[in-house]
């Protein structure tokens, strides 16, 4: 049963108790709008809230009485797929507030269109963490006011505390995770553990093995062996990682980002590098797929979703920002992605089958953050780090 | 035997097998994967024509062929136009290399570079003073740039072997410039034109960085597609790279047609 099928059906699924949720919040959003049928665009000040307005049952806190409700419209960037298909219509019913969704590729794709338009043209884009403290660091990323975020209550202390971004001044993380060692445990002989069992393989899994080729987590299995930080700037660390590497190169079947986990299931490759999410793919393929964090430690990876300064209308950014940090945002999200959601209360609401298949999914907050390093923007040595891997890549 | 092994057409017709090979063994394999049954994009399970019952119901890549489709369209009409007389003013009026050049730039430069240009250009001047917003019209600009390159260098091709005196005989029997360039020049390049046109749409049609750069929230076929990419790596993406092979295919083809000596 092909993967994107089963995500479909689960789609549908969620679907269904959307429209339940979307039906009960949009009686009381009617009560609003039809007192208020301010025109789009326009802060709605001069009208007070009405009374009968109720705080649909999940959201803990409405917002402060003297914030202007908002409204209008917002531009959000995202990978396509990232979320799920009734987020956004749904929280147009909820809100009145209209959305438009761009697309990107990659991270570095959004960051050189905001850079082009030196920091404008969308109220929100959704980056992988490193790019959300570059974005704070140009001084692209707006201040978030907690205020008008009474959901981010719902996040896991430890995802308050990313050294990317303390007490998520600039960014909320949107999913997280770790990176780590997928693997058939059908075709090797042994328990991968350690990741040495990919930087030193042994005779059997010799052209069996795949790493990730984007920078950060090419990186990753060499600094971890050599007890290094994944965000290294010294030249004589990022060198011996990169011998270490080309080594390992004469045992690889390839570098791999996109198909890694399809190759496990083919049995072209008996043991990869993955991203946890992706390893998850796999396994729904094939139960004989097992996930495992090697002992040295991994990264803690996070996608985030930051706010930019040059944003017109703050105050529904901050509101779609809260709408995804609900616990039943959150647990679609998880559901749809595979991915974990830093937030406890959208985790405990998971289906318990998807859990105990995809062990990973099942990591708690403190497990991830107690052997997980955070990636951190290179800043000025990125390109000593894009030289070093271009010379690994290319090399040997 | 030993003729036939020397002879040098036996040899040419094995390089020519060898070079198509090269080329087209890995986009056999995409349209074999295209029929895959499994959700994986690159392990083989059975045949099935699903992706493509799944690609022609998906909305979302519907309208951004549709998108892609006008972005194209408009841009080809417009380029060719523009470039057409371009390539007739430049063919008989100058004989200017750093022109030349100059027209050929945007066609050259990379991608990327053309891409921020534009953005930039985009943000100062509409964003920035008109408080206009990107989208399709901005598109269809950045295309209309790098394509009237093209068509100026294939229209100029056909021009290189006009007979001008058809033109001149057409002059003296009374005609005036504008019916001389109705009824005599355009009908003798038009080959040239129309061969310039698919051309320009084929690179439009296929164009990603420039798009992404200038469409602002509008999202394009391969814009569409690429952003799929990290989610949703499945033979759907085969098949519409399968169905994006096939028109690019065709619409090259009839452009060798139309014009034997653009090669």
């Amino acid at each position: 049963m092909a993967e994107t099928e089963a995500r479909r059906t689960r789609a549908g699924g969620m679907r269904a108790w959307a429209t339940v949720g979307a039906a009960a919040l949009l009686v009381a959003a009617a009560c609003t709008t039809a007192a208020t049928p301010g025109p789009t665009g326009t802060p709605q000040a001069t009208t007070p809230p009405p009374a009968a307005t109720t705080p649909p049952a999940e959201t803990p806190a409405a917002t402060p009485a003297e914030t202007p409700k908002p409204s209008g419209k917002i531009v959000i960037s995202n990978w396509d797929l990232y979320m799920p298909e009734d987020l956004i219509p749904n929280f147009t019913a909820e809100t009145g507030i209209e959305v438009e969704l761009a697309l990107h590729t990659t991270n570095e794709d959004i960051m050189g269109k905001i850079e082009a338009a030196n920091g404008g043209g969308f109220d929100i884009v959704f980056v992988s963490a490193p790019f959300a403290e570059a974005l704070a660091k140009r001084g692209w990323a707006a201040k978030l006011d907690k205020r008008q975020l009474p959901n981010a209550a719902n996040l896991a202390p430890e995802a308050d505390r990313l050294e990317y971004d303390p007490g998520n001044q600039y960014s909320i993380p949107y999913t997280w995770g770790t990176t780590g060692l997928c693997y058939r445990s059908d075709l090797v002989s042994f328990t991968p553990d350690s990741w040495n069992d990919l930087l030193t393989p042994r005779d059997e899994l010799k052209g069996k093995i795949t790493m990730l080729g984007t920078d950060r987590w090419l990186m990753l299995p060499a600094l971890k062996v050599l007890g290094y930080s994944i965000n290294t700037t010294d030249p004589a660390e990022l060198e011996a990682a990169k011998q270490l590497l080309l080594e390992t190169k004469k045992s690889l079947l390839a570098y791999d980002d996109i198909t890694f986990y399809a190759k496990l299931v083919s049995g072209e490759a008996y043991l990869v590098e993955a991203w946890d999410g992706w390893c998850n793919y796999g396994i729904a393929e094939n139960p004989d797929i097992k996930w495992v964090v090697p002992k040295e430690g991994s990264d803690l990876w996070s996608d985030t979703m930051v706010i930019l300064e040059s944003s017109q209308n703050k105050p529904a950014a901050h509101a779609f920002l809260d709408y995804v940090l609900r616990p039943l945002t959150g647990k679609a999200v998880a559901e749809l992605v595979y991915y974990k959601v830093p937030n406890p209360n959208a985790m405990r609401l998971v289906d318990p089958a998807l859990l105990e298949q995809f062990s990973n999914l099942a990591m708690t907050a403190d497990e991830l953050s107690k052997f997980g390093q955070p990636e951190r923007d290179l800043g000025d040595a990125a390109p000593l780090w894009a030289r070093i891997v271009a010379e690994i890549t290319a090399g040997g | 035997m030993r003729a036939r092994l020397l002879d040098p057409g036996r040899w040419l017709g094995a390089h020519l097998g060898l070079v198509l090979l090269f080329l087209y063994l890995p986009i056999a394999v995409l349209i074999v994967l295209s029929f895959n049954e499994s959700g994986l994009p690159t392990a083989w399970t059975g045949f099935s024509t699903r992706w493509y019952e799944s690609v022609v119901v998906n909305e979302k890549i519907l309208g951004a062929a549709a998108i892609t489709i006008v972005i194209a369209a408009v841009s080809t009409l417009i380029a060719t136009a523009i470039g057409t007389l371009l390539a007739l003013g430049l063919e008989r009026l100058t004989n200017n290399a750093l022109l030349d050049g100059l027209v050929f730039v945007p066609g050259i430069i990379p991608d990327i570079v053309l891409a921020i240009a534009l953005l930039s250009f985009y943000n100062l001047v509409f964003t920035g003073l008109l408080g206009l917003k990107l989208g399709l019209w901005s598109v269809i600009v950045a295309h209309v740039v790098f394509n009237i390159t093209f068509v100026t260098a294939i229209v100029r091709t056909r021009l290189r072997h006009f007979d001008i005196s058809i033109e001149e005989a057409s002059l003296d029997l009374g005609a005036n410039e504008v019916t001389t360039f109705r009824k005599i020049t355009l009908p003798v390049i038009l080959p040239g034109v129309i061969a310039a046109a698919l051309v320009a749409f084929t690179l439009s049609v296929d164009e990603f960085v420039v798009a992404f750069f200038t469409a602002g929230t509008t999202i394009t076929f391969p814009i569409q597609v690429y952003s799929m990419i990290r989610f949703g790596v499945t033979p759907e993406i085969n098949a519409i790279a399968t169905v994006v092979v096939v028109v690019s295919f065709v619409l090259v083809l009839a452009s060798q047609r139309l014009n034997p000596e653009q090669v």
